[in-house]
């Protein structure tokens, strides 16, 4: 009788890939054409702690994690060479919450995504994209260099 | 956690002594009719467990043999219970109802509510949840959560009864022992959030769930 006791369940649900918040995806121009760097290193200032994502090696676009939480911005920071200065670019937007499963929970979709350039060097200039994230497929802003 | 187990391996010694007294005797078989006949039962196993854990469930049944090998059943009950797990923060309480039958399918001859039995059920549960979070995922330990007020809601479910039923030495109580796997039909949703957890049924992330009853009945 004792097998009987031991309870079934299994409830930890995974979240699978691409269901959760979508990042931001950011792409780069060198003069009005669309360009690809050859090495980028992206911080995002997610409201605890700075969290660093790391190198990306010639890459044409990068996406970007924005906060989760209630915060209506999230500052994100760039640097595309290691002894070089590094880009301050505060994304202002509006959220929008998003239930998914058990599993993933709730996600966030941005809305009224507006950019501004805090600090300049390495980047220029900002161009804006799609103004909302629903996806990562549409290019929301361009850095221009 | 430790306190519970021994508690459950405590009854389970118990079920498989209980189940060791049956006997096999061959007695004259008669033509069946229906006497009114009741049997009164209360879940001691999940009651006791309720003193250890979070998960307060509190059931009971009523049977009553109906035909020769089959008998209807119909339990209640009441069940208070939290879900903290996976960013999530939960709770739910509420009423419970099944109504269902089974049939005999190994009985004694010598007293025929002695055997092993399966059959079925529906059951519907009828509760208030509040969830205070439900997690927002996102990357790099980016997390956060929302809340929703709590609620009325309501779920159904169809519940397979497989168990015996055994007679304590000469007296008119009973030992009566199920599994109940559960598969969950429907459910209210608040904003179209899926309910964690339904008071009756268990954890409902997923439609199946497996439940237990140790019961002491009283047959009348």
């Amino acid at each position: 009788m004792s097998f009987l006791m031991i309870s079934c369940g299994g409830d930890d649900d995974i979240c699978e890939s691409g269901e959760g918040t979508p990042r931001m995806k950011i792409m780069f121009k060198n003069a009005d054409k669309i360009t690809t760097l050859d090495s980028i290193k992206v911080y995002v200032d997610l409201g605890s702690n700075i969290v660093d994502f790391g190198w990306n090696r010639t890459v044409d676009s990068v996406l970007v994690p924005l906060r989760v939480d209630d915060s209506p911005f999230t500052d994100v920071y760039f640097k595309t060479s290691a002894v070089g200065d590094s880009s301050k670019v505060r994304i202002n937007y509006t959220t929008k919450s998003i239930y998914v499963s058990p599993g993933c929970g709730v996600k966030r979709n941005y809305e009224n995504l507006t950019s501004e350039l805090l600090k300049a060097d390495p980047v220029i200039q900002l161009e804006p994209g799609q103004n909302f994230i629903e996806n990562e497929e549409k290019t929301n802003l361009y850095l221009i260099f | 956690m430790k306190r519970k187990l021994i508690f459950t391996l405590f009854f389970s010694l118990f079920g498989l002594l209980s189940f060791a007294q049956e006997k096999e005797e061959n007695t004259k078989k008669d033509k069946w009719k229906y006497e009114p006949n009741f049997m009164v039962g209360v879940d001691v196993l999940n009651t006791g467990v309720s003193f250890f854990s979070d998960r307060q469930l509190f059931q009971g049944f009523i049977s009553s043999r109906i035909k020769e090998n089959i008998h209807g059943v119909v339990e209640a009950g009441f069940e208070k219970n939290i879900y903290q797990k996976n960013g999530y923060d939960a709770q739910a309480n509420g009423p419970f109802f099944k109504l269902g039958a089974f049939y005999m399918l190994a009985k004694d001859k010598e007293n025929e509510f002695n055997g092993f039995y399966a059959g079925g059920k529906i059951a519907g549960s009828f509760y208030n949840q509040e969830y205070f979070a439900i997690p927002i995922r996102g990357f790099g330990g980016n997390s956060s959560s929302v809340s929703m007020p709590a609620s009325s809601q309501s779920s159904f479910w169809l519940e397979g009864t497989i168990g015996g039923r055994v007679q304590l030495f000469e007296s008119n109580f009973y030992i009566d022992v199920n599994m109940q796997p559960r598969y969950l039909m429907i459910t209210s949703k608040q904003e179209e959030v899926v309910p964690m957890i339904v008071p009756g049924f268990g954890k409902s992330s997923s439609k199946f769930n497996m439940g237990f009853a140790w019961n002491i009945a009283y047959k009348f």
